[in-house]
């Protein structure tokens, strides 16, 4: 059984950190937890100045923070990569275009795995 | 990747954790009371809530039908309302004793539900500050021991299992 990740980990790493929602708030310069509740809910995406601020307060990558959306926007992203270097193949090459195809190439290629956090000891 | 949603039913709630494996981490945790109102009915909406949450790939509880088991009749109920919601979602479903998860701990020497709470709160740092004191003779248990079981569970599962084929999903 596949499972993907959660579309975000903003809950997981707040509550490591043993930070309440309206501390968050108040670190993002949020009025109150509630929003801080949709953003883990993922009833509402956050701003970009808030994601940053996310960023600065956990101290991981926003690829980290939302795993899942990150995940299937980079498969989505291979694809369309896959999509344009076939389109590339298919027209005379020239310095420029095999320089391209080698980029295409990097970001159609499956991705390692990633470090997710500290492992447990147990 | 599996992810573990381990619950561990109180007759005030129920204590839950939520594990994932490949990195093995802990997502969430936390302990839900139903003192108001229909206790039953709650309990039930809280579990069903966390399931469409997080869409775990697996349930853990505690094997509450052994004759050793000491809980209460609300408390087996409740365990029964997982199955079946187990069941209904299509979702597998393991059982661990208490027995078992002390045989899961019983390699790093902790045996009572303090010591094997507290291997828990080395392994996990953020669950330290959770962590109660240990108990009196005198004393009832802390409501937040019910944390460190669901986890204990989710641990016994990802130590025993390890993987889903041998639950049949």
């Amino acid at each position: 059984m596949f499972i993907s990740k959660l579309s975000n980990y903003l809950k997981m790493y707040r509550k490591r950190s043993g930070l309440t929602q309206s501390e968050v708030a108040f670190l993002l310069g949020c009025e109150n937890g509630s929003k801080v509740s949709r953003y883990e809910r993922q009833s509402r995406v956050p701003h970009l100045k808030t994601l940053l601020a996310y960023k600065t307060i956990f101290g991981v990558s926003l690829g980290h923070l939302y795993s899942g959306t990150y995940f299937k926007i980079s498969e989505e992203v291979k694809q369309r990569a896959r999509k344009l270097l076939d389109t590339l193949l298919g027209k005379p090459m020239d310095r420029r275009t095999l320089s391209k195809i080698g980029f295409l190439k990097r970001i159609a290629a499956p991705e390692m795995p990633s470090d997710d956090g500290p492992p447990t000891s147990i | 990747m599996n992810r573990i949603l381990a619950i561990d039913p109180t007759p005030r709630g129920f204590g839950f954790a939520l594990l994932e494996d490949r990195p093995l981490r802990l997502i969430d945790w936390g302990v839900v009371e139903c003192r108001r109102g229909n206790k039953e009915e709650n309990r039930g909406k809280r579990l069903r809530g966390l399931f469409q949450e997080y869409d775990p790939s697996i349930f853990v509880i505690e094997d509450c039908g052994r004759k050793t088991s000491r809980r209460g009749h609300a408390t087996r109920r409740f365990a029964d309302e997982i199955r079946l919601l187990a069941q209904r979602v299509h979702l597998p479903l393991k059982k661990f004793s208490r027995e078992q998860v002390k045989q899961a701990f019983a390699l790093h020497g902790a045996t009572t539900k303090q010591q094997i709470a507290q291997v828990l709160a080395d392994g996990f740092p953020e669950l330290k500050p959770r962590l109660p004191t240990v108990r009196e003779i005198w004393q009832s248990e802390d409501y937040r021991i019910s944390i460190f079981d669901a986890v204990a569970l989710g641990m016994t599962f990802v130590a025993n299992e390890g993987s889903l084929e041998s639950v049949g999903a």
